[in-house]
């Protein structure tokens, strides 16, 4: 029985050897949604925004709610980037200088996000880009009172574009999620 | 009409002689009243030959044809006793018994029928010139219509004219009755393409179609259908909807001939599978639009309403051409029962035309 037992015993090491292997590959790539030292800054999310995202609706007590979801913006939001004087995303730097920190905290700025005057008066926008990664709620009032109000978190995968995934509520007691797309021109 | 003569004619009709008139009506009144000179003929029928038909029979009917030829030319029959074998032998024996018209005939038995044979030879000063006055010839298959017979050949002899002319309502013989135009009951193979016209449902009202094989059961006035088809949308896209129907027709053709309407409905079961997707859509601006794909796959019940035109039916190939009106009952999803119209060319093969 001794016999036996040692190479099985080997093989499960082995196995696990692998397995834990996997693993570690697996962890070691990289999410832009937690490091956000991708190129490209807040300052690329500047202009005029054509969302897309496409989702699941749920739990809506309106049942013709529910379903496969596809949000788009026909007419595009206005939106102005302000940059940040006291926040830089320098993760991932090592200036050899006291120099290059300081402009590495000037190209690596944050940026709030704002809604130009030009857009609807139900539409609201609150967002942050730091470094690479961007947050920002829209939320719309509608005709009858309801808020549609959803919470994108993605990267700025581009000088024009970003994507990421959302989350967020409306019509009513609807719970909606996805991923978006954003497209800038 | 000489001067003197007249003076003799207004001096025996003294209330006459005033007016020309009253001597037209007389002569109208005579005209009317007097029977033609014809109708003093003599007619001899001679002892009428049997050939295998009871002689009780021969003696029946040769009774019936001079009781006929007295009654419709009004002169007098003579039953000669001689037996004759031809008709210049009843025209000796009926110019010896000073007869106008001498009558010879045969009734003969072939098969089931009675073949009767007359005829006649006009005697003028004691002779006959050897050209028949008439000669016809019927059959009947029953006894019974022999006295129908005898009327239409009296009628026939004294007026010189083909008896078949001499058919009236009430002498029509048995075997002359046209017999009646009897389709039995025809079985055939039914194959019916469909176009479908949605009113309500069908997934979103696409148009579809359909084919269909069933049994195609006709009688005189009637037909059953039972069959068993397929349809389905014929648009594509997310909707789409298959249908297997069981149904069941029965239709009225009114008609015999090659064209029939056809009217009648039916009742059907049907295993229905559908796939509707409902939108629904929020926001101005953030257009948040969710759709689902409700779907469907259950048993109804149907019932139709067809009218149509039969073609060819009394072909083993027919046509038919029809539309309904149907109503699917089901218990589908978030929506309610379907109703829309069916456009069908339908091909009936075999089965016995008549």
């Amino acid at each position: 029985m001794k016999r036996w037992h040692r190479p099985a015993r080997h093989c499960a090491l082995a196995t696990l050897l692998a397995l834990v292997a996997f693993a570690g590959c697996e962890k070691d790539e990289e999410d832009p949604l937690e490091n956000c030292d991708l190129a490209h800054t807040g300052r690329a999310l500047e202009g005029r925004w054509l969302l897309t995202a496409h989702g699941q609706r749920k739990l809506c007590s309106d049942e013709s709610f529910n379903g496969r979801l596809k949000i788009e913006t026909p007419d595009p939001l206005e939106v102005r980037v302000v940059r940040s004087e006291r926040d830089a995303n320098v993760f991932g730097r090592n200036p050899e200088t006291v120099a290059d920190s300081f402009v590495d905290r000037i190209e690596r700025a944050d940026f709030v996000l704002e809604l130009d005057e030009d857009n609807p008066a139900r539409i609201d926008l609150e967002g942050y880009a730091g470094g690479s990664c961007v947050v920002f709620n829209l939320t719309e009032e509608l005709q009858n009172g309801d808020l549609l109000d959803y919470r994108f978190e993605g990267f700025i995968a581009s000088e024009s574009s970003a994507e990421g995934n959302f989350r967020g509520d409306g019509p009513g007691d609807c719970s909606v999620h996805g991923k978006f797309e954003l497209v800038v021109k | 009409m000489n001067a003197r003569e007249q003076r003799s004619y207004r001096s025996r009709f003294p209330a006459l002689a005033s007016g020309r008139w009253g001597a037209c009506a007389i002569l109208v009144l005579i005209m009317l009243t007097v029977k033609p000179a014809h109708a003093q003929r003599t007619w001899a029928l001679d002892p009428f030959v049997s050939q295998g038909v009871d002689p009780g029979t021969v003696q029946t009917f040769r009774q019936l044809l001079g009781d006929e030829l007295s009654a419709q030319d009004g002169g007098r029959v003579i039953q000669l006793q001689a037996p004759c074998a031809d008709l210049s032998c009843a025209a000796a024996a009926g110019a010896q018994a000073g007869a106008d018209v001498a009558v010879h005939g045969t009734l003969g038995r072939l098969g089931a029928k009675i073949v009767v044979s007359v005829s006649a030879a006009d005697i003028a000063g004691g002779s006959w010139n050897g050209q028949p006055r008439a000669s016809e010839r019927m059959s009947v298959d029953r006894v019974e219509d022999l006295d129908a017979v005898a009327s239409r050949m009296a009628t026939a002899l004294i007026g010189r004219q083909p008896v078949e002319t001499t058919a009236e309502l009430g002498n029509i013989t048995h075997s002359e009755a046209k017999e009646p135009l009897r389709r039995r009951t025809r079985v055939g193979f039914l194959m019916n393409l469909q176009a479908i016209a949605p009113m309500a449902g069908y997934a979103g009202e696409q148009l579809g179609g359909g084919l269909e094989f069933g049994i195609w059961i006709e009688t005189l006035h009637m037909a059953i259908e039972p069959r068993i088809g397929y349809r389905g949308d014929l648009v594509r896209g997310p909707d789409k909807y298959k249908h297997v129907p069981l149904e069941l027709g029965l239709y009225y053709l009114p008609l015999l001939g090659d064209f029939s309407p056809l009217v009648g409905g039916g009742v059907g079961l049907h295993y229905l599978h559908e796939e509707l997707t409902e939108r629904q859509s929020v926001g101005e601006v953030l257009v948040s639009t969710s759709s689902v794909t409700v779907e469907d796959s259950i048993y109804g019940y149907s019932v139709y309403a067809r009218a149509g035109l039969m073609v060819m039916r009394t072909y083993t190939a027919s046509l038919l051409f029809s539309v309904d009106y149907a109503l699917t009952v089901a218990d589908f999803k978030r929506r309610d029962n379907e109703h829309g119209l069916r456009f069908n060319v339908g091909l009936v093969l075999g089965g016995s035309s008549r």
